[in-house]
């Protein structure tokens, strides 16, 4: 860890800067809900702003920039993890059970509930 | 027996066993709201009258204010460490007092808001928007508790450290804040995800 006061003082600049940029960021975000555009595009922009901000607390905040190899086998792994799991999440959401429907179906050909036997 | 690693950092891994061990944890937590972030998706996508907009009931500009206090919180905590890399254990105290208070505040705020939710009859049976948003935020809320805890005992007895092992005392505050620091950017997706979207 580093102890020279000038370093930590550049360093503390550097956080201060984040914390406006983050800031900014988050407004951002709030107004995007005010603009007049297609709601997938909306979407897209606010989760992408929330990335970003996500982002900057994990590269800054949480030091990432000067961390070490196994700090970042750590942090890839989960990510890696994570990501395939949103993903199966996607892949699979039309795959329910045999026995259950989708409740997007229910109003188009919902099947009629099973009877139930004691 | 003295514990080892606690100051000085590892040959193998070049970091000091409580901030491999809270990199851990933390991917730990990634996975728990990541499997909750994927239901949230899953439930959105499938369900056929989701709410939006005013039908939410959320008040955006609470959410705003609460999302720039917990982002505060996180500078704060990050000045804290900073005074004590500089040796100035009263600023750290300063610091480290106002990230309890911004962590007390948001908790308040969150408090208001489900007491206005419960005051206008919504459950988290009531709607599976509700469901999401009450298990999702009482979850990050119980996450800030905890930091809360910490970062008080960090403040008050377990401060009493400084005298005899300043450097380690150091490393609890930086793992300390790279928790809150988590606890912070869960906020920065949940706000959108809930608030906004």
């Amino acid at each position: 860890m580093q102890t020279n006061p000038e370093f930590i003082q550049r360093e503390v600049a550097t956080h201060l800067k984040v914390f406006w940029l983050i800031l900014m960021v988050v407004a951002t975000n709030v107004a995007v809900t005010f603009l007049p555009v297609d709601t997938t595009v909306r979407n897209t922009l606010q989760v992408a702003l929330a990335v970003a901000g996500a982002g900057l607390v994990l590269t800054f905040y949480m030091h990432l920039l000067s961390e070490t190899v196994s700090t970042y086998l750590v942090v890839g792994l989960t990510a890696f993890l994570c990501l395939a799991l949103l993903a199966l999440t996607m892949v699979a959401r039309d795959s329910v059970p045999e026995g259950t429907h989708s409740t997007v179906d229910r109003g188009a050909a919902a099947p009629a509930p099973a009877a139930h036997v004691p | 027996m003295q514990i080892p690693y606690t100051v000085e950092a590892r040959r193998d891994t070049n970091l000091y066993n409580a901030k491999l061990g809270m990199w851990l944890f933390l991917a730990s937590e990634v996975m728990l709201f990541g499997a909750l972030f994927s239901s949230y998706v899953l439930l959105r996508v499938g369900h056929p009258e989701w709410l939006y907009g005013p039908d939410k009931h959320l008040s955006v500009p609470l959410g705003t204010f609460n999302t720039l206090v917990l982002i505060s919180s996180g500078i704060t905590i990050l000045l804290a460490w900073a005074s004590l890399r500089l040796n100035d254990f009263g600023k750290f105290k300063l610091w480290m007092g106002l990230t309890i208070a911004l962590g007390i505040l948001f908790m308040g705020v969150k408090a208001t808001e489900y007491a206005a939710k419960f005051d206008g009859g919504h459950y988290p049976h009531t709607h599976t928007f509700f469901a999401v948003y009450f298990l999702l935020t009482g979850l990050h809320a119980l996450h800030v508790v905890g930091g809360l805890l910490v970062n008080v005992y960090l403040w008050g007895p377990g401060s009493r450290m400084w005298r005899t092992e300043p450097e380690r005392f150091t490393n609890r505050v930086e793992v300390a804040g790279l928790y809150w620091h988590f606890v912070d950017m869960v906020w920065m997706f949940l706000f959108p995800v809930l608030y906004l979207l």
